[in-house]
C-alpha cells in the first residue's frame, strides 16, 4: 500500500468540513447575495441539499471499491484502457483545481491584509507548509486538521457572536420579493465548488478505519458544512444586508464591523487565522489526492518523491496561469466551472452507471 | 537531512525576503485622528485635512502641569482624489499615513453640495480605512473644525468623535457612520444623512495680546458644536435639519436612546416641565388602502420627570400624571411633525418610509418606486405616539413657600 | 506496521543483537584456579594498584581466607561483625567444615558469614563485576569457588525534596541517587505482584544498572519489549545520567519536543505506571524517564491529581495559557507593533506609540535582545550559587527593567511583554527547552511576515507535533486523534470518581481503575438517617 495509514471516521468528517468551509465562507455569501439578494440562506439550503445527492453519489461509487481508490477502480469499471484514464484525468485535476486555490489564497491574502507583498511568497508559503503534511502522510493531515477544525469553528461562532448586536431582522424582508428564480441562480455557483469538493472523498474511502460507512460520513460531513454557511450567510444578511453584494469579503467586512465596548475591535487577525489554516488543510488535501493519485497511476511503491515536483509544480502554475484577479474569477466562471461540475459528477455518476451495468465491484452491500 | 536543511534555509530566506514589504513600525506610522476634506480652490482638486496624533505628548501629562493641551498636528494637502491627497500628505510628514485609527471624517459644506463621494469610495475599499468612522458636515469649512482645540480631549477628533457619541443623552444631531451613510446611499428612495457641526466663535473682549489670559480663564476662544444634521440627496448635499427636526427624525427611525424634553407646565403656561427619555421605540407601518399609501409612525416612550419649576402643578394630584404624559406626547408629535415638513419640503425621503413600503408591499412597490419623488412630499403621514411616565424623581413636591 | 520515524531512527544505530547483560574484561572465561596466590595474583592484574582495592587475609581454621574488597563501598561495620570476627572467632565455637558430600565454602557460607547476599562463583570475571559492585570477595586456599557478599555501604544523600516539581500538597519525597533506594520507594507506593522490575546493565565502562519497571497486566506489553529493545541497542562507554539513555531511546532525536518524560517524585512515577506507562530507573540519577510521553504530560503536574478537581482544572487551564503566552508574546508583540497596530483598541496603541517613540530598535530587535538578555541571566542565575544568584538577578532586574527603559533603549512594553514571556516560561518546565525554539520560530517568523508567518508557524509546529509518536502512541493524543475519554484528564482534570477507566491510548488492557461511579455526594441510606437524627437533637436544643 502507498499509504499504511487508516483515519477514523471522525478525522475523515472533519477533513470534508475543512476542505470546503474555511476558505468559502469568507467570499461565498457575497456570490449567492449576487443573485439571490436577502434570500439567499434559502438559496444556502437549496446547495446543501444538493451536496448530500452528490456526496451520496461519490459514496455509492466508492462503496462499490471499498478499498480502493478511484485510480484503482476505474479500471475495473470501465475496463484497463478507459480506466487509465479516468485515473490521469483525475491525477491532473486535483493539481489544477490546486492551482486556483493557491491562487485564490494568495490573491485574498494580499488584498485583504498584507498588499505591499508580492504573490509569489504566499503561494509558496502555502505550498511548502503543505507538502510538509503531505509528505508526513494522511494521518498526520488527518490529526493536525483535528486541532485546527475545533479552534476554526469555534472562531466562527465567536465572531458571529460578537457582531450579533449589528444584526437587523428587517434585512430579510420582503421574502422572495423576485420569486424563486434568484434562489436558483443564486444556488448555481456555489453548487459548482462548495460541496462538490467532496470529491477528495473518491481518493480517501479506502483508508478510512470503516470505510462501509462512507455514506454516512461524507453527508455528515456536507451538512456541518451547510450548518455553518447558512450560519454566515443569515450573518452576512443580518449585518450588511444590500453592502453584501458589493463586497469582496463579506466575512471579513463582517469581522472588521465588530466593536464592542471600543476594546475588541479590528478582528481581522482572526479571519487571517480561519483564512491561512483553511487554507493550509484545503491545500493539502487537494495535494495529498493528486500525489497519491499520481503515484497509484504510475505504480510507484511511495509517493513521497513526487511530494516535491508536484508542489514545484503548483507553484509556478497557480503564479503563471492568471494575469489578475479578474481574469482569475472569470476562468473560475467559465472554465472551472464546467469542468469541476463534470468532474465532481458527471463522471462519477458515469463510473457508477458502468460498474453497475458491468455488475462489477461487489463492495455494494 | 541535508536536503531538510536546505529547504528550511530557504523558508527562512523567503520570509526574509517578504518582511521587506509591508513592515512598518510603529515609530514610522503617522497615526491619524481625523480627516476632513473640503472643495479646494483649485480647479478639481480636493484639500484634505489630516489631524495626525504626537504620541510624545500624550504622556506629557495634562496641560495644567507644563504638558501641551494637544497631542496633534493638523496638516493638509491637496490632490485629484482623497488616495492622491494621502499619499501627497506624506511628501509633508516624511511618514506613512497610519489611517486605521482615525475615527472621524468631516466633510466641508461646498464639497458636499457638489459630490461626498468623492471620499467615500476609498473608505469602503481600502483595506486600513474603517467605514465605522463617524461621517460629519461641516456647516463651513472642514478644515477649521479640525483645527479647533477640543477642550475636553488631547487628540482633538478624538473629542469630537466623543461629543457624536454623545447625542445618545441628547439626541439632537444623528450619529452617522460613513457606511450607515453608503447603506442609505444604496437604497434606492432613501435620503442619507450625517451629523452637522460647525464652529463657535467667541467675542472677543480683550486684545490679542491677552489671549493667554483668556486661557487661563479656561475658556477656549472658539468651540466646537454639534447640532443638528445635514440632509442629502444620493451624493449632494441638499439641506439641512435643525436641532428640533433632527430629533424629530430620530424619533422615526428609532435612534433615540435618551435626551431631555421639555413642555409647558398644565396649569401656568409660562413654567415649564422637563422629562428625561429612559426607553424609547419606533416602528414605520405603511399602510395601502385602495391605492392610497399612508404612512403611521408608531413611537412609545417612557420616561421619568426629571424636573418640574416651581409654583405649577402638584404632580400628586390624580390626574395630573395623565396630562403630563399627554404634553410629553405632544412635544414629541412636534418634533416628528416639524421633521416631516421640512423632509417632504427637500424632498428626502430620510426616514425610509421608503423602504418599509417595500418591505410590507413588495408588488406594489415596483410601481410606486419610480415614482417616489412625486409620492414622497405629498405622502400622509400619520402618527401614534405613546409616552409614559415611571418615576417622578427623589421628591413628590416642589419646595414652595408655605402660603 | 513499523513507522517511519522507527525505520529511520533505526538506520543510525547498528543493527547487531548484543546479549541483554554484558561485561567487559580482558580474559573473558578466566576460572579460579586452587592456588590462592594465583587466584590474588589475578585479581591484582585486573585492577592494577588502585589505592581503595583491600586484600585482607587471615587464616579460618587452618585454612587461610583472602577478603577482597574495595574501601569506600562496602559497609564497614558488616565487614568487621559479620565476615572478619564470623571467620576468626565464630569459628571456634561453629564447626565450619564441611560434612560429608559438602564443600568447605558452601559449608562456610551456610554457617558462618551472616551477609544477606552470598553468591557462589568459580568465574573470575563474575567475581571481579561483584567486587566493583560493592562486594566482598572471599577466596579460599585449596578451593575452586569464591564467595561474593553483597554488602553495600557507601555514602548516599538523604531523601529530600526535589527541587524541580516541589509541591504544596503532596509526597516531598524525592529520589536519590541510588538505584534501590529509589526502587525501594517505589514499591513502598506500589504493593501489587504485579509490579515487576527488570534488570538491564547499559555502558561498557561503567557498566550502570538500569532498571525497566511496568505494572503487568496494565502495561501494553508491546511498549515493554520496544523500551528493552532499544535499551539493549544502546552502545556507549558510560551512562551516567538518565539523560543520556534518553536521547538514544526517543523517537524523534531531531524534534524540539521531547517524547520522553522524567520525573523526581516516586508519587507521580506511580500515577504514571498505573496508567500503563513503562518508568526507566537509571542507577547514579534521581531522574527515573518514563515512556510513552505525550504532550499533554506537560500541562500536567501531580498536584492537580491531589488538590480537588476545580482548582486542579483551572490550573491546568492556566498552564496551557502560560504555554500560549510565553511562546507567543513576543511574537504577537512583534506582528501587532510592526503589521498590524490597528488589532489594538487605540489607547493602548497610543501607549505602545509613546513608548516606542525614540526607541533605536525595530520592535523585533527589542524582543530578541530582551528575550537573549533574559536567557543570559537565567542561566547565569542556575549555575551560580544562591545568594549571588539573587545579586544576579538584582543587578539583571535594575539593569534591563529600569536603565534600558529609562535610557531609551527598548520601550517600556516590549520589557513588560519580555518579563510576561519570562515569566509564564517557568510554568510549565518540561517543555522548557521546546518554548525556546518555538519562541525563536515564531518570533521570527512574525517579525518577518507579521499574522501571517505567525499563522504560518503555527500550522508547521502542529502539523509536526501531529506527527510525533512516542512509542507508538501518537504525541497529541487523545487530542488527536481525538478519543473524548481520555479527555477528561487533559486541559481539565475531571473528579476522580469519573475517571473510571484509565487513558485508553496508553495502557489499553484492564482498562477499569475505579469501580464507583456514583459521586461521593450521594449519601447511604445510614447516613441519612444520621442526618435526619441530627436534625432532630438540633432542633430540640434549641
Amino acid at each position: 500500500m502507498l499509504e499504511d495509514g487508516r483515519i477514523s471516521n471522525r478525522q475523515a468528517v472533519f477533513l470534508i468540513v475543512s476542505t470546503i468551509l474555511p476558505t468559502s465562507i469568507i467570499y461565498i455569501p457575497a456570490i449567492i447575495y449576487q443573485e439571490a439578494a436577502q434570500d439567499s440562506w434559502m438559496s444556502v439550503l437549496l446547495v446543501t441539499a444538493y451536496g448530500v445527492i452528490v456526496g451520496a453519489i461519490i459514496a455509492g461509487l466508492g462503496l462499490r471499491f471499498p478499498d480502493r481508490t478511484i485510480v484503482q477502480y476505474g479500471e475495473l469499471a470501465v475496463g484497463r484502457l478507459l480506466g487509465k484514464v479516468v485515473g490521469l484525468l483525475y491525477a491532473v485535476y486535483f493539481l489544477y483545481i490546486n492551482t486556483y486555490i493557491v491562487r485564490e489564497f494568495a490573491e485574498f491574502t494580499t488584498t485583504a491584509f498584507l498588499p505591499e507583498t508580492p504573490l509569489v511568497v504566499f503561494s509558496v508559503g502555502i505550498v511548502l507548509a503543505a507538502a510538509y503534511a503531505v509528505r508526513c502522510g494522511l494521518e498526520v493531515l488527518a490529526r493536525a486538521n483535528e486541532i485546527i477544525l475545533p479552534v476554526v469553528l469555534v472562531l466562527i461562532l465567536l465572531l458571529v457572536a460578537l457582531i450579533s448586536p449589528e444584526m437587523h431582522i428587517r434585512n430579510f424582508t420582503p421574502v422572495l420579493e423576485q420569486g424563486i428564480l434568484p434562489v436558483l441562480q443564486g444556488s448555481y455557483r456555489p453548487v459548482a465548488f462548495l460541496f462538490t469538493e467532496t470529491i477528495v472523498m473518491v481518493m480517501l474511502i479506502p483508508y478510512l478505519s470503516r470505510s462501509r460507512q462512507a455514506r454516512g460520513t461524507i453527508i455528515r460531513g456536507i451538512l456541518i458544512v451547510g450548518l455553518f454557511q447558512l450560519i454566515i450567510v443569515v450573518a452576512a444578511i443580518a449585518v450588511l444586508g444590500v453592502r453584501t453584494a458589493r463586497l469582496e469579503f463579506p466575512f471579513l467586512t463582517i469581522a472588521r464591523q465588530i466593536s464592542i465596548a471600543e476594546v475588541i475591535e479590528r478582528v481581522e487577525p482572526f479571519v487571517m487565522l480561519i483564512w491561512v489554516v483553511g487554507g493550509f488543510m484545503e491545500v493539502g488535501v487537494f495535494y495529498y489526492c493528486c500525489v497519491l493519485a499520481a503515484a497509484q497511476w504510475l505504480n510507484l511503491k511511495e509517493y513521497k518523491a513526487l511530494v516535491l515536483p508536484t508542489g514545484v509544480l503548483l507553484t509556478v502554475l497557480s503564479i503563471v496561469l492568471w494575469e489578475n484577479v479578474l481574469e482569475l474569477t472569470r476562468q473560475i466562471s467559465e472554465i472551472l466551472l464546467p469542468i469541476a461540475m463534470a468532474m465532481h459528477v458527471g463522471l462519477p455518476l458515469l463510473l457508477l452507471t458502468a460498474a453497475c451495468l458491468r455488475g462489477k465491484g461487489g463492495g455494494a452491500r | 537531512m541535508k536536503r531538510k536543511i536546505a529547504l528550511a534555509a530557504l523558508v527562512l530566506l523567503l520570509l526574509f525576503a517578504a518582511g521587506c514589504w509591508n513592515r512598518v513600525e510603529l515609530e514610522q506610522r503617522a497615526i491619524v485622528a481625523g480627516f476632513g476634506a473640503d472643495q479646494s480652490g483649485e480647479e478639481g482638486k480636493i484639500e484634505i485635512t489630516v489631524q495626525v496624533i504626537k504620541p510624545g505628548e500624550i504622556r506629557a501629562g495634562p496641560a495644567a502641569r507644563g504638558g501641551s493641551p494637544k497631542a496633534v498636528v493638523v496638516y493638509n494637502s491637496t490632490g485629484y482624489t482623497f488616495f492622491d491627497t494621502l499619499r501627497n500628505l506624506t511628501m509633508l510628514l516624511g511618514k506613512k499615513l497610519f489611517v486605521s485609527e482615525a475615527k472621524i471624517m468631516v466633510v466641508g459644506e461646498e464639497l458636499a453640495r457638489e459630490d461626498i463621494g468623492k471620499v467615500t469610495d476609498f473608505y469602503d475599499r481600502d483595506h486600513e480605512l474603517s467605514t465605522l468612522n463617524f461621517l460629519l458636515i461641516a456647516q463651513g469649512e472642514a478644515r477649521e473644525i479640525l483645527e479647533t482645540e477640543v477642550g475636553t480631549e488631547k487628540i482633538w477628533a478624538y473629542g469630537i468623535a466623543d461629543m457624536v457619541k454623545a447625542m445618545k443623552a441628547h439626541g439632537k444631531a444623528p450619529a452617522t457612520k460613513v457606511q450607515d451613510f453608503l447603506d442609505a446611499v444604496e437604497s434606492k428612495t432613501t435620503a442619507p444623512v450625517a451629523a452637522a457641526v460647525q464652529v463657535v466663535r467667541k467675542e472677543k473682549e480683550e486684545g490679542e495680546g491677552e489671549e493667554k489670559a483668556g486661557k487661563e480663564k479656561a475658556v477656549l476662544p472658539k468651540d466646537l458644536k454639534l447640532s443638528g444634521a445635514a440632509v442629502f440627496r444620493k451624493y449632494q448635499l441638499a439641506g439641512w435639519l435643525d436641532e428640533k427636526e433632527t430629533r424629530g427624525l430620530l424619533w422615526v427611525t428609532g435612534k433615540i436612546k435618551s435626551g431631555i424634553i421639555v413642555a409647558p407646565a398644565p396649569g401656568s403656561e409660562d413654567k415649564l416641565v422637563a422629562f428625561e427619555i429612559i426607553r424609547a421605540s419606533a416602528r414605520i407601518r405603511p399602510e395601502m388602502a385602495g391605492g392610497n399609501l399612508t404612512v403611521t409612525v408608531e413611537v412609545k416612550e417612557e420616561g421619568n420627570l426629571g424636573e418640574v419649576q416651581p409654583d405649577t402643578v402638584d404632580i400628586t394630584r390624580p390626574g395630573v400624571l395623565k396630562e403630563l404624559e399627554e404634553r410629553k406626547r405632544a412635544a414629541i408629535e412636534d418634533e416628528i411633525i416639524a421633521a416631516v415638513i421640512k423632509a417632504q419640503e427637500l424632498n428626502a425621503d430620510i426616514f425610509g418610509f421608503g423602504e418599509a413600503v417595500r418591505r410590507k408591499y413588495p408588488r406594489e412597490w415596483k410601481q410606486l418606486e419610480d415614482r417616489w419623488d412625486e409620492i414622497f412630499p405629498a405622502l400622509e403621514v400619520n402618527m401614534a405616539v405613546e409616552a409614559k411616565i415611571r418615576r417622578t424623581g427623589k421628591i413628590t413636591k416642589t419646595a414652595e413657600p408655605k402660603p | 506496521m513499523p513507522r517511519s520515524i522507527f525505520r529511520k531512527l533505526l538506520s543510525f544505530r547498528r543493527k547487531k543483537k548484543r546479549p541483554f547483560s554484558k561485561g567487559v574484561s580482558t580474559d573473558r572465561a578466566a576460572k579460579l584456579s586452587r592456588d590462592l596466590e594465583s587466584n590474588l595474583e589475578m585479581i591484582r592484574d585486573a585492577l592494577g594498584k588502585s589505592m581503595d582495592v583491600v586484600i585482607r587475609e587471615l587464616v579460618m581454621c587452618r585454612t587461610r581466607v583472602a577478603l577482597i574488597y574495595i574501601d569506600g563501598i562496602v559497609d564497614r561495620t558488616a565487614l568487621r561483625e559479620n565476615v572478619i570476627r564470623a571467620l576468626m572467632v565464630d569459628t571456634h565455637t561453629v564447626d565450619p567444615l564441611p560434612g560429608p558430600g559438602s564443600s568447605l565454602v558452601a559449608s562456610v557460607k551456610e554457617k558462618v558469614l551472616s551477609a544477606c547476599g552470598v553468591q557462589e562463583s568459580r568465574e573470575f570475571n563474575t567475581l571481579l563485576d561483584g567486587l566493583l559492585g560493592a562486594n566482598i570477595i572471599v577466596l579460599f586456599d585449596g578451593e575452586e569457588t569464591g564467595l561474593a557478599l553483597k554488602l553495600p555501604g557507601f555514602e548516599t544523600r538523604a531523601i529530600a525534596e526535589p527541587h524541580t516539581e516541589s509541591v504544596v500538597r503532596g509526597p516531598r519525597e524525592g529520589f536519590v541517587e541510588s538505584l534501590y533506594t529509589n526502587i525501594s520507594m517505589l514499591r513502598r507506593k506500589i504493593k501489587s505482584p504485579d509490579l515487576r522490575l527488570e534488570q538491564v546493565q547499559v555502558g561498557k565502562v561503567t557498566k550502570t544498572v538500569v532498571c525497566v519497571a511496568y505494572i503487568k497486566g496494565i502495561v501494553n506489553p508491546k511498549i515493554v519489549d520496544e523500551v528493552k529493545k532499544r535499551l539493549v541497542r544502546i552502545d556507549i562507554d558510560g551512562v551516567l545520567e538518565s539523560g543520556y539513555i534518553e536521547q538514544f531511546i526517543e523517537d524523534a532525536p531531531f524534534s524540539i519536543f521531547p517524547t520522553v518524560g522524567n520525573t523526581e517524585k516516586p508519587d507521580k512515577l506511580a500515577a504514571q505506571l498505573l496508567e500503563g506507562r513503562v518508568a526507566i530507573f537509571t542507577d547514579g540519577t534521581p531522574f527515573v524517564l518514563t515512556v510513552p510521553y505525550l504532550f499533554m504530560e506537560s500541562i500536567q503536574a501531580s498536584e492537580d491529581y491531589y488538590s480537588r478537581y476545580l482548582s486542579g482544572s483551572l490550573f491546568r487551564m492556566l498552564r496551557l495559557l502560560a504555554l500560549i503566552f510565553t511562546t507567543q508574546l513576543p511574537a504577537l508583540y512583534v506582528a501587532v507593533s510592526a503589521f498590524n497596530p490597528e488589532a489594538l483598541p487605540t489607547p493602548l496603541l497610543l501607549t505602545m506609540a509613546s513608548a516606542k517613540e525614540g526607541v533605536p530598535l525595530p520592535a523585533l530587535g527589542e524582543v530578541l535582545v530582551l528575550g537573549a538578555i533574559f536567557e543570559v541571566l537565567r542561566e547565569a542565575g542556575v549555575r551560580l550559587p544562591r545568594p549571588v544568584g539573587q545579586a544576579v538577578s538584582i543587578v539583571g532586574a535594575l539593569v534591563v527593567g529600569e536603565a534600558a527603559v529609562a535610557a531609551g533603549m527598548v520601550g517600556a512594553p516590549a520589557v513588560i511583554v519580555g518579563a510576561l514571556t519570562a515569566i509564564s516560561s517557568f510554568v510549565v518546565p518540561s517543555q522548557s527547552d521546546a518554548q525556546l525554539f518555538l519562541r525563536l520560530f515564531f518570533t521570527l517568523l512574525a517579525g518577518f511576515a507579521g499574522f501571517f508567518g505567525l499563522f504560518m508557524g503555527f500550522i508547521l509546529v502542529l502539523t509536526h507535533l501531529a506527527s510525533l509518536r512516542s512509542f507508538g502512541v501518537p504525541y497529541l493524543s487523545p487530542a488527536a486523534p481525538l478519543s473524548t475519554g481520555d479527555l477528561k484528564d487533559t486541559f481539565i482534570r475531571a473528579p476522580w470518581w469519573t475517571m473510571v477507566r484509565r487513558p485508553r491510548v496508553i495502557g489499553w488492557k484492564n482498562p477499569r481503575r475505579a469501580g464507583a461511579v456514583s459521586p461521593p455526594g450521594t449519601p447511604g441510606d445510614e447516613e441519612k438517617e444520621l442526618a435526619h437524627r441530627y436534625d432532630e437533637e438540633g432542633g430540640g436544643s434549641a
